[in-house]
């Protein structure tokens, strides 16, 4: 590999980009299941802080979300 | 609400609890045994860190190599899984609890992302409760394991790791004594 972006180079770009992209659709479902986890788990044990674990739970798919965007539409 | 032990939670239900039932104890592991996973997510908070401060110019180069684009894309995986895995270990230690009632002891376990266990016991049912502490760590932060045997089905319940185990004994021993005088 060279430092100029010559055919070689895109290619492995191209190889990493999709390898990327899909791990993070697999990475976003993973998320969604931490959702449904701690649904799951709320209804076992409910307390108070139960609302901010979901909130930490959205905000995580959110992120993981921003970032499949941003692979998708930017690099 | 973050204790690993909790006397007479006020605002904590679970999913089987009857309506006359009372919580004793909400117990989980001691906090000091979250200290591998604790580590290993500020090690991974801190590795970008330390490979840019120990990278060398030639090694740079190589960095270099990808966009910018792709540097900050790299950069927000790494730490959206660190996030992730920090998060899980949160859950299972936070929803794995053992609870003491006044009528039963109930064990729930999770495992992994599927894995649910509830396991329960009635007082009735306890035939003896001992505690044990097996190493320097479980003296020096006072925590231990209590081994419950019982006539039922499944013979034995092991409270692990929790917090205070002569305590909870303690209270465990007396309201198991109390129940069967009262329910004879």
């Amino acid at each position: 590999m060279n430092d100029t972006l010559g055919l070689d180079t895109i290619n492995w770009l191209l190889i990493i980009k999709t390898i990327s992209l899909v791990f993070l659709f697999v990475y976003f479902f993973a998320s969604l299941v931490v959702i449904k986890q701690i649904r799951m788990m709320s209804k076992t044990i409910m307390s108070d802080t139960n609302k901010y674990i979901f909130f930490i739970g959205y905000f995580h798919m959110f992120v993981v979300l921003a970032i499949l965007l941003y692979a998708l539409i930017v690099i | 609400m973050l204790d690993s032990l909790i006397k007479y939670p006020k605002n904590i239900r679970f999913e089987s609890e009857e309506r006359d039932e009372t919580i004793y104890y909400i117990l989980r592991r001691h906090p000091i045994t979250n200290l591998g996973w604790i580590l290993l997510s500020l090690f991974m908070t801190l590795l970008p860190v330390i490979a840019i401060i120990l990278i060398t110019p030639e090694e740079s180069n190589l960095v270099k190599y990808f966009p910018l684009s792709y540097q900050l894309f790299f950069f927000l995986i790494w730490y959206s899984i660190t996030i992730f895995i920090t998060f899980e270990n949160f859950l299972l230690w936070y929803f794995s609890v053992y609870i003491i009632t006044d009528k039963r002891i109930i064990d729930v376990d999770f495992n992994g992302l599927w894995h649910k266990r509830i396991s329960e016991a009635s007082l009735d049912n306890i035939e003896d409760a001992t505690y044990s502490t097996n190493n320097f760590f479980h003296i020096l932060f006072d925590y231990g394991n209590i081994m419950v045997q019982t006539a039922a089905e499944k013979t034995e319940f092991e409270f692990d790791s929790i917090p205070k185990p002569s305590e909870v004994h303690d209270v465990l021993t007396n309201l198991v004594q109390q129940f069967k005088k009262d329910n004879p």
